[in-house]
């Protein structure tokens, strides 16, 4: 048998996290892809184990400076469901509300300065705005206001400080919050200018019989509640995840891959994966824009990613637009509770996809153990199907080695992965027989 | 009198504080503290400036690492001067450089920028700025102002 040909690819960029891919090549054919993690274990489960549930969100929150809502919320409802705690439609609402937030600053961040590049050859948002400053500004703009909102109403754009068990530590001044009004009007035409723009990118053909998985929820698109949908037709509440998902350990990375428990098969996660899924609780204007720019009613391009990201961009502003004009600070910040032994689990949706947690409390509300399982981790083994079978009929084309390492590049940030949720860079290595 | 925009980046961490010790010394000396924004990342630069104030003059105040002694002084005009300098900073961060060429792609920035920089030697977290720093602060802080009023 022949033995493997090495080919070192240079650092990938704008994509967040720290981690490598190897594909190695045996007899002209890829044989084998790696999406390789190597940033060391971040252990945060393990740091939560014995603290006051109190201090949860906060410590979750910083596994990652893009998502940290994500990991609020997902922490603040499995320990509601822990201890019982039923919050105030109210509260509820404000916290969709720093979803909103979430959802547009990093969304915003992955379509101009992260993904877009890639549709104009360009190696960097900074070379993108050189062509298009006004989409780029206007970019910048609508992440803005996202940051601006999640000021507000979280304390600071950043890892923000106001979200706890049962509610808010406060809630947000009235005037604060309709200040951002005319904003946020201005960013739903915005956000849908940016579908338009877009839509209208050059996508390389590449479809897969995908398994999407996301929330589904009968009222509203899908953020902190719902039951796990996928494609093939699962319908199961969160509490249930374990019975149809589980994490495996691979060689090649620090991270646990997910897959589905029964068939040990990947399944994908995401805005193309939501909008797949939920798209007729889409907001008016988004579902305006989806038979607008022909979007297909079950998108297998991951490619296309970016269309999804800009609906729910406009999703985002819109529902946002509709929580500011209706805030009513009356209510109460938060619902008290007494500690009690449990365990709780909770997913909501993180711009990359589904995050799920799980806490036992002790009766004095320390963590006795916590588990964490966000959308990366998950997309992982779809991540590595996908550059085989995409660089397989790149090859088959004939393709140049460099021309498939920006490929491979490419196809990986459609993902908009957060590897180990905390970005820097990823390298791509080649191994090839002669 | 028009006066220039005045940025101190930096934060409560040591002499990183250097961008802040300037901002509040012209503050003290009578400078418009409108005039006067103090920011954490070099990336907020792109919230605070925009096309209405394309056309004005921007100085920025920062702390940087280097071969220096603590407390010397580096004063740049960009994009004339490549921003050569250092500061510790996190994985997601936007270097000052890229920040200035993005909003100079954009034309939000203006055409020219002049940027301070104070060699820093402790980034202890919460600890004061040291004595070299807190000198060199006020010496820029009195180079601006007389720097604006001989203008």
């Amino acid at each position: 048998m022949s033995s493997p040909d090495i080919i070192e690819v240079p650092i990938l960029t704008r994509v967040e996290g720290e981690g490598g891919v190897t594909i190695r090549l045996r007899d002209g054919a890829i044989e084998n892809v790696e999406l390789n993690i190597y940033e060391p274990p971040r252990l945060f489960e393990a740091l939560l184990r014995g603290r006051p549930l109190e201090d949860t969100p906060d410590i979750t929150a910083r596994i990652c400076g893009i998502c940290p809502v994500a990991y609020q919320m997902s922490s603040v409802h499995a320990l509601e469901a822990a201890l019982g705690i039923q919050i105030t439609p109210a509260i509820r609402c404000l916290r969709r509300l720093l979803y909103c937030g979430e959802w547009i600053e990093s969304h915003a961040l992955h379509i101009h300065l992260l993904h877009a590049p890639d549709f104009f050859g360009a190696a960097s948002g900074i070379e993108l705005a050189q062509r298009f400053p006004d989409e780029i500004k206007r970019g910048l703009q609508l992440k803005k206001f996202g940051n601006r909102l999640l000021e507000v109403l979280g304390g600071r754009a950043i890892h923000p400080i106001n979200v706890r068990v049962g509610g808010f530590h406060r809630l947000p001044n009235r005037d604060d919050m309709a200040s951002l009004i005319p904003h946020f009007e201005w960013g739903v035409q915005a956000a849908a200018e940016v579908t338009r723009w877009v839509a209208g990118f050059p996508f390389p053909s590449f479809e897969q019989p995908y398994e999407f998985v996301s929330l589904s929820h009968p009222d509203e698109y899908p953020m902190n509640e719902g039951d796990i949908v996928s494609s093939t037709g699962l319908r199961i509440p969160v509490s249930e995840y374990d019975q149809h998902f589980v994490e495996e350990h691979v060689a090649h990375s620090t991270a646990l891959h997910a897959v589905r428990r029964d068939q040990r098969t990947p399944y994908f996660l995401g805005p193309l994966a939501r909008v797949n899924l939920n798209r007729d609780r889409l907001s008016p204007a988004a579902q305006r824009l989806v038979d607008e720019v022909g979007f297909p009613p079950h998108c297998c391009n991951p490619f296309q990613s970016i269309i999804a990201r800009g609906l729910e961009l406009v999703h985002a502003y819109e529902e946002a637009l509709t929580i500011l004009r209706d805030y009513d600070p009356s209510g109460p910040a938060h619902i008290a509770y007494q500690p009690q032994e449990g365990c709780g689990c909770a997913a909501t949706e993180a711009p990359r996809g589904l995050l799920f947690h799980e806490y036992h409390v002790d009766a004095d509300g320390k963590i006795v153990s916590g588990r964490i399982i966000p959308p990366t981790s998950q997309n992982q083994r779809q991540i590595e199907r996908d550059v085989t079978d995409y660089l397989t009929g790149r090859l088959q084309a004939a393709a140049s080695r460099d021309e498939m390492a920006v490929d491979c590049e490419r196809l990986v940030r459609t993902y908009d992965p957060c590897i180990s949720c905390s970005t820097h860079f990823l390298k791509v290595r080649w191994e090839e027989s002669s | 009198m028009t006066w220039p925009l005045i940025v101190g980046l930096g934060s409560h961490h040591g002499d990183d504080r250097a961008g802040w010790l300037v901002l509040k010394r012209l503050q003290e000396l009578g400078y418009p503290g409108g005039r006067l924004v103090t920011l954490q990342h070099p990336a907020d630069l792109l919230d605070v400036i925009d096309t209405e104030q394309a056309e004005q003059t921007l100085v920025i105040c920062d702390a940087c690492v280097g071969t220096s002694q603590p407390g010397t002084i580096h004063c740049f005009r960009w994009p004339t001067d490549k921003l050569v300098y250092q500061r510790p900073s996190g994985s997601h961060d936007l270097s000052l450089g890229d920040v200035m060429e993005i909003g100079r792609r954009l034309r939000c920035f203006p055409e020219m920028a002049q940027i301070w920089a104070v060699e820093a030697d402790s980034w202890l977290a919460g600890s004061e700025p040291s004595a070299a720093v807190q000198s060199a602060a006020a010496r820029v802080a009195d180079a601006i102002w007389e720097g604006h009023h001989h203008a």
